[in-house]
């Protein structure tokens, strides 16, 4: 090999000889004008290509002489100064061209050394590459190669050592049986082992168990393919396995070459531990930005001030349907036109150098071409350059939300409130709000039932002031078990009191609530004194039928025992002269008789029938009823005095009930009037009702009976002279007909009867 | 003189109250019979007519529909219809049914003689046929 080579270098150096001999002749036989000169740069250019630097120089000093004994022995054409310019001219030219060449030359072999050093440096992917291969030539060289070529790659290997040894990457090199060549100090650096363990070994050392068995395959196929080199990356991602154990990922370039049928891999490897949890990290980052733009349904927008510019993603995109990089003014075409001022102030006041906040949160409506409206929060803030007076806008950062469904919920809950406000305004229920036992709201009906004007004179106080003392008791229970939890209580019927400190039957209803001010109770009234009074009315009505019925059923049981009684009474006394007996046997009839008057009253009670109401003038039975009496008024010295106003309309009436209202009137007050008396009837209109009085000047009532006077069976007359049903009657009779009737009395001086009756039509 | 003699027909379930009629009755010097009910009246009435009958209305088969009945079978002797405490209703139904006169319990002896004196008589006058109804009693 050393003798073919040197061969060829002869055979070079004869050709440049003749070559040059040849231009030398030339010279010589043509005129000093002929620039054949200019031919010794073909071998100069031959001699160029040789390895060796000072062949070059020696040519260029042998065609120097030569050019100079040319000039000097050609025939002369031209002056021979000028001909020695040009050859001058001429010369310094190729010397010049020589030594750059030569230069060049000796820098591009530096700079090969250079630019390796330079990417082992950066850790560059193509220098390193680049290095590992010069470095497996030299390893291979290294160890298989002893010819004359070797020492100069054993120079060009010692300057790769240096460089495989300071490279950041791990560079190892192995043989087909995997056994480790190469291992350089990255290499022990990350696989913390040392080189002098690490050669020989197998690669398998440092790969965790689970990869070798592909690792192996892999590595043999790459080795079988035409590709002689795989690029970081291109294998994924591989784990290195650490002497301690510990795995960690690598990123591989990998690259084979055959030299005398055997192959040699070089992998160069990279720790990408920190690569990758910085790529995490990021990842992260962006995710969690993107998750909290997605969760807030934000979109997000960058205005920028000098380019007038706007970047948009793509939910703020849809929100303002425009596309990214448009103008601010472009930006806002869809907002709202009565919303549209109110950001473009905010925008300007947040851009003048001495805005107190570089912040602004805006809400406005957004208004799509397809009449669509949506509620935004616009969130952004300013970003300035410069400081005071210079200081100046640079971009404005963005969020816009849509709000839309929240605003519905708000539009919802107002209508709501509204709703239960008026519900609560008109509501038949007295409404109280109690906390801390004190009244914090009252509604009108409320305040109506406590009979105040205004708020203040219920809200505030405590429901104990209000409520009559009988209740207070109970009150603490329930507040107590309302405030305990309980979600509500049963109804229950209590007193109030109201602002004049008369009383009020009310049904009350409450519940326990609890808002941010912390629990309270809610109470609802009801005025039922109305149908107390009904029920009242009702209950003594139904025990007056009770008693028609029983008074029905005895009447008919008893009647014929006292016929007997009657009937023997009168047939012994038309038989017995004693007047004592005969005295005896009249008492017993009047008994009798007594008892029949007072059992013909209760079955005309029981009995009576359901009135037949037509229009009727009450004057034409009041005139009726005194003259029937006539005989009995005079016996008894009663005066009757009648004040009855012609104007006077009829009443809705039934004449025989009305008819028996006077009697039994008028014959109470003859009662009353046993030494005589005066008797006054006064009838006139007030307003829809007919006003009837019967008033005498008897003994009167006392105030504790006169409340009793129409109870059944309630009398006050001397024994056996009332029913005790004479103004149940009439009471029953009056109320049928809806009307009422009312008992005035002062002891000594006489009762009245006061009776309204509804006027017909 | 058993021709003279008036006959009265007493109908009533109660037996002293029966009694009392029969006694009350008695010294008017009329032939009394007695019923205790319905059954028993229009048995006696079938056996010969009264020239009087005084009944109580609450009977075992009583009622106004009674009263029809004794109307059919008496078309002449005047009735006198008896109850206690009657209203005013049953009266006029008991009227309108044919009784004479009616009266409500308790009724004082000498009330109902001097009805039955009158009804009796006034049927004597008119000579069997005409019935002048008391003044006072409808």
């Amino acid at each position: 090999m050393s003798l073919s080579l040197d061969k060829s270098i002869r055979l070079r150096a004869g050709a440049v000889l003749l070559l040059t001999s040849s231009i030398f002749v030339l010279d010589l036989l043509t005129p000093l004008g002929w620039a054949d000169w200019l031919l010794y740069f073909i071998p100069l250019v031959l001699t160029l290509q040789s390895p060796r630097d000072r062949d070059s120089y020696n040519f260029a000093a042998v065609v120097t002489l030569l050019t100079a004994l040319g000039g000097y022995f050609s025939p002369r054409d031209i002056h021979p100064a000028v001909a020695l310019m040009n050859r001058v001219l001429g010369l310094m030219v190729m010397w010049g061209v020589t030594w750059m060449i030569v230069r060049q030359k000796q820098a591009r072999s530096q700079l090969v050394g250079a630019r390796a050093a330079q990417a082992q440096a950066e850790a560059g992917r193509e220098a390193a590459v680049a290095a590992r291969e010069l470095a497996e030539a030299s390893a291979t060289g290294a160890i298989h190669r002893e010819s004359q070529a070797t020492r100069e790659l054993l120079l060009s290997s010692l300057r790769l050592d240096g460089i495989v040894q300071s490279a950041m990457d791990a560079i190892i090199t192995s043989d087909d049986r995997m056994q480790i060549l190469l291992f350089n100090e990255a290499a022990e650096r990350m696989f913390l082992t040392p080189t002098r363990e690490a050669i020989g070994q197998s690669v398998d050392r440092f790969l965790p168990a689970r990869f070798r068995e592909a690792h192996r395959h892999h590595v043999e196929e790459f080795g079988r393919s035409r590709v002689t080199s795989r690029k970081m990356g291109q294998l994924g991602k591989v784990m290195g396995l650490r002497a301690n154990g510990e795995e960690f990922p690598v990123e591989a370039a990998i690259s084979h070459i055959v030299v005398e049928g055997k192959t040699f891999y070089t992998v160069i490897l990279r720790d990408i531990t920190e690569r990758l949890r910085a790529e995490e990290h990021l990842r992260d980052i962006e995710e969690r930005s993107r998750l909290a733009l997605e969760a807030g349904q934000l979109g997000a927008w960058e205005h920028d001030v000098a380019t007038g510019l706007v970047e948009l993603d793509a939910r703020a995109r849809a929100i303002y349907r425009c596309d990214t990089g448009v103008t601010l003014g472009a930006m806002l075409d869809f907002v709202h036109p009565e919303d549209l001022h109110v950001l473009q102030n905010l925008i300007a006041s947040a851009h003048r150098h001495d805005s107190p906040d570089s912040r602004f949160t805006a809400e406005c409506r957004m208004r799509y071409p397809d009449g669509e409206v949506r509620w935004m929060v616009v969130r952004a803030q300013m970003f300035f350059e410069g400081e005071g007076a210079n200081r100046r806008a640079t971009r404005i950062v963005g969020t816009t939300q849509d709000v839309t469904a929240r605003k519905r919920v708000e539009q919802l809950i107002r209508q709501s409130e509204e709703r239960y406000r008026r519900l609560i305004a008109v509501s038949p229920y007295g409404i109280l709000v109690i906390r801390a036992d004190r009244i914090i709201f009252a509604n009108d009906q409320a305040l109506k039932l406590f009979g105040a004007v205004k708020a203040e004179e219920i809200v505030g106080r405590s429901p104990f002031e209000l409520f009559h003392p009988d209740c207070h008791d109970a009150m603490h229970a329930r507040a107590g078990e309302l405030l305990g939890g309980s979600q509500g209580v049963p109804m229950v019927e209590e007193r109030i009191m109201k602002q004049d400190g008369t009383p009020m039957d009310v049904e009350v209803s409450s519940a326990g609530f609890s808002d941010e001010e912390g629990p309270a109770i809610l109470v609802m009234l009801r005025d039922i004194s109305e149908r107390k009074r009904l029920q009242d009315r009702l209950r003594k009505t139904e025990r007056i039928a009770e008693l028609g019925t029983v008074a029905s059923g005895m009447a008919h049981e008893i009647g014929t025992p006292m016929n007997v009684i009657l009937g023997r009474a009168e047939y012994l006394m038309d038989r017995v002269t004693d007047e004592t007996v005969k005295k005896g046997l009249q008492t017993i009839v009047a008994q009798v008789e007594r008892i029949t008057r007072v059992m013909n009253q209760l079955l005309a009670f029981a009995r009576r029938k359901s009135p037949e109401r037509g229009p009727l003038a009450l004057r034409d039975v009041i005139e009726n009823s005194v003259e029937m009496f006539q005989e009995r008024l005079v016996k008894s010295q009663v005066q009757v005095e009648m004040q009855l106003d012609e104007a006077c309309p009829k009443v809705q009436a039934d004449a025989d009930q009305m008819n028996q209202v006077l009697i039994n009137l008028i014959m109470n007050a003859i009662h009353a009037m046993p030494d005589g008396g005066q008797l006054l009837i006064g009838m006139s209109p007030a307003d829809d009702m007919v006003k009837l009085t019967v008033a005498d000047t008897g003994h009167g009532i006392p105030q504790e009976v006169i409340a009793r006077v129409f109870d059944p069976f309630f009398t006050t007359k001397e024994f056996g002279k009332g029913t005790g049903l004479g103004l149940t009657v009439v009471k029953g009779i009056i109320e049928e007909h809806h009307g009422s009737i009312a008992a005035e009395s002062q002891e000594g001086k006489g009762t009245t009867f006061t009776i309204l009756l509804p006027k017909s039509g | 003189m058993v021709e003279n003699r008036p006959s009265v027909l007493v109908v009533e379930d109660d037996g002293e109250m029966r009694s009392l009629l029969r006694d009350g009755l008695w010294s008017e010097g009329y032939d009394l019979r007695e019923a205790e009910d319905a059954d028993e009246a229009f048995l006696s009435v079938l056996r010969a007519v009264p020239d009087l009958i005084i009944t109580e209305i609450r009977l075992s088969a009583g009622g106004v529909d009674y009263i029809n009945r004794l109307r059919l079978f008496v078309p002449h002797s005047p009735i006198i219809v008896m109850t206690a405490f009657g209203d005013e209703k049953l009266k006029v139904a008991v009227l309108r049914a044919g009784a004479t006169a009616y009266f409500s319990k308790p009724v004082h002896l000498a009330e109902l003689r001097s009805c039955v004196k009158q009804l009796l008589d006034a049927g004597r006058q008119t000579a069997m046929k005409k019935v002048v109804m008391p003044e006072g009693v409808r």
